[in-house]
């Protein structure tokens, strides 16, 4: 009697314990999120993917509860910079600019994912020993995925200003697939505005503006639906837009686990459009396209290959929803 | 991996290593993957220490960076390749072959859903394409012009412009982590890598990686997923 009472004991300590680390993480993956979001930094890291090295910098700018962001290439001379009405993508090697209008106002700081239970079914959070980097004191936490179909992340987190000045994005068995090391990082107390607009020369570029997308109408995005996803994942957003070379809206479907996220965009075939099929890497973000009944239907997500495949392959029409004109 | 080959490292990543033990260091690195990621990611760290907020990191770092990286082949600066069963699906089956470092998108094979029988609803009626293009050297931001861009021929480089345009929209719903990852993608790969040369996607280690790019062209499918 005596043992099993010990024994209980012992479980319940584990499992506070554990409870305890598990919390403890999360709440600095929080902070964490709100550094990323509402503070000014400027630094320069690396990025390294498949034996490959870039320097990019990056200048994030918060001045009156907006947010303006520029990541730079010192490579490659690319550029993106986000403000608070679009995305701007600078592709010189491309000879073109590319502008995605945002969707409503502070999506920059309205967007970051919550650390609450749905996150914790389907990603281990643990805090790992401290360590040093950049001669600064860091919290080490590791976010596992519990399954193939999402990728995890192990996180160099700063003490004090709780920005990540190194981040691992790893598979489901911990093999780093990605990896960001900053070399300096600042963080002033402001950062002129000068120094998030673009500094590529665009002329002779050409300026591709994608128009702003429009609420889904339940006759367009209803119609088509992944029949099957990864545990965790739902529907988030529906919405249709019109892209440079479509001669059709496209529907746009987003799923997300509350953590990784994956959008489906479905367009009807032309001749005249090129065809995708099969699967690409943009990063570590992974596409892949395939045709369903006349469509072409691209999955697209920071997930691994066989997550944007799976959704790719079971999106289809959703006849039954249709007809019965009922919601997700 | 013994502590001598880690003290050898770090002596090299300090510049105290002596000429003739640099040598050896080197034909150790060349037979040895695990030693060529530590190399890698020592360098990195290393330098990461010593390197002052108010300084860029120098271009001579950046370069002994990429000569580590390049050294090392595709298992440098820590990252190692996926669990191989993770990729076991990508195996060849009975795909179409494509020349593994041109495609810009890698074609897995062309197994599609099954089309139905019934018609399918149609997203919408077709519509002249609707995509702004604001001018070119002509013309400014200030006095966009619609047209209808020229439609782009398979095999195209539309085709990694397509997927950045993709990509792009998704990260507005990414969370912060995940959109710096894709982003960062975009800005330092750009789009469209083609998958084939993907070390992830092959269970063989690093020293066959490197050698089958000389080979004949991969030949991938896809399973039917159900």
């Amino acid at each position: 009697m005596r043992e099993r009472l010990l024994t209980g004991i012992c479980l319940v300590l584990v499992l506070s314990t554990a409870g305890a680390a598990d919390n403890d993480a999360r709440t600095w993956l929080e902070r964490m999120n709100r550094a990323l979001a509402t503070r000014n930094y400027d630094g320069t890291f690396f990025h390294l993917r498949n034996g490959k090295v870039e320097t990019l910098r990056i200048i994030h700018r918060v001045d009156k509860g907006k947010v303006a962001e520029r990541l730079v290439s010192l490579d490659s001379g690319r550029e993106i910079v986000r403000n608070d009405k679009e995305l701007t993508c600078y592709l010189p090697d491309q000879r073109r600019v590319l502008v995605e209008p945002r969707q409503d106002e502070g999506p920059l700081l309205g967007t970051l994912p919550d650390f609450e239970a749905a996150v914790t079914e389907n990603y281990k959070l643990e805090k790992l020993p401290p360590a040093r980097l950049l001669n600064r004191n860091t919290q080490v936490i590791a976010v596992n995925p519990k399954d193939a179909y999402r990728f995890g992340y192990r996180l160099w987190i700063d003490n004090e200003t709780a920005l990540p000045l190194k981040t691992q994005l790893c598979d489901e068995a911990g093999n780093v697939v990605e990896q960001v090391l900053f070399a300096n990082i600042t963080l002033p107390d402001s950062i002129p505005k000068s120094a998030v607009q673009s500094q590529v020369d665009v002329r002779g570029l050409q300026w591709v503006k994608q128009p702003a997308p429009t609420q889904a109408s339940a006759a367009t995005v209803q119609l088509w639906r992944a029949g099957k996803v990864p545990p965790g994942f739902r529907l988030t957003a529906t919405h249709t837009q019109l892209m440079d070379g479509a001669t059709s809206p496209v529907a746009h479907l987003v799923y997300s686990d509350g953590l990784a996220s994956v959008s489906v965009f479905i367009e009807t075939k032309s001749p005249n459009r090129e065809q995708l099929d099969g699967l690409a890497r943009v990063g570590s973000a992974f596409a892949f396209s395939t045709t369903v009944r006349g469509h072409q239907v691209t999955a697209v997500g920071e997930v691994p290959a066989q997550t944007v495949q799976l959704i790719a392959h079971s999106t289809k029409p959703d006849v039954e929803a249709a007809a019965a004109g009922r919601r997700p | 991996m013994s502590d001598y080959l880690r003290d050898q490292l770090s002596a090299f990543i300090d510049g105290e290593l002596p000429k003739h033990e640099i040598e050896l260091l080197f034909k150790r690195l060349d037979g040895n993957p695990e030693l060529r990621a530590t190399l890698a990611r020592y360098t990195l760290i290393g330098e990461s220490l010593r390197t002052r907020s108010a300084e860029g990191p120098s271009r001579t770092f950046a370069d002994r960076v990429r000569t580590a990286v390049r050294e090392s082949g595709p298992l440098a600066g820590g990252v190692r390749p996926a669990r191989p069963q993770q990729w076991r699906w990508l195996k060849p089956i009975a795909g179409v072959a494509v020349a593994a470092t041109v495609a810009a998108v890698a074609i897995l094979g062309l197994q599609s859903i099954q089309p139905a029988v019934d018609q399918p609803p149609q997203l919408a009626a077709e519509v002249p394409a609707q995509a702004v293009v604001i001018g070119g050297s002509e013309s400014t931001v200030d006095s966009p012009s619609y047209i209808v861009p020229a439609p782009a021929s398979a095999g195209s480089p539309m085709n990694a412009a397509r997927l950045t345009n993709y990509v792009v929209a998704h990260s507005e719903y990414s969370t912060p982590l995940g959109r710096r990852s894709v982003l960062s993608g975009i800005v330092a790969e750009g789009a469209a890598t083609p998958e084939s040369s993907e070390p992830e996607s092959s269970d063989k280690n690093g020293e066959e990686e490197e050698d089958a790019s000389a080979q004949a062209p991969a030949q991938l499918s896809v399973p039917q997923q159900q």
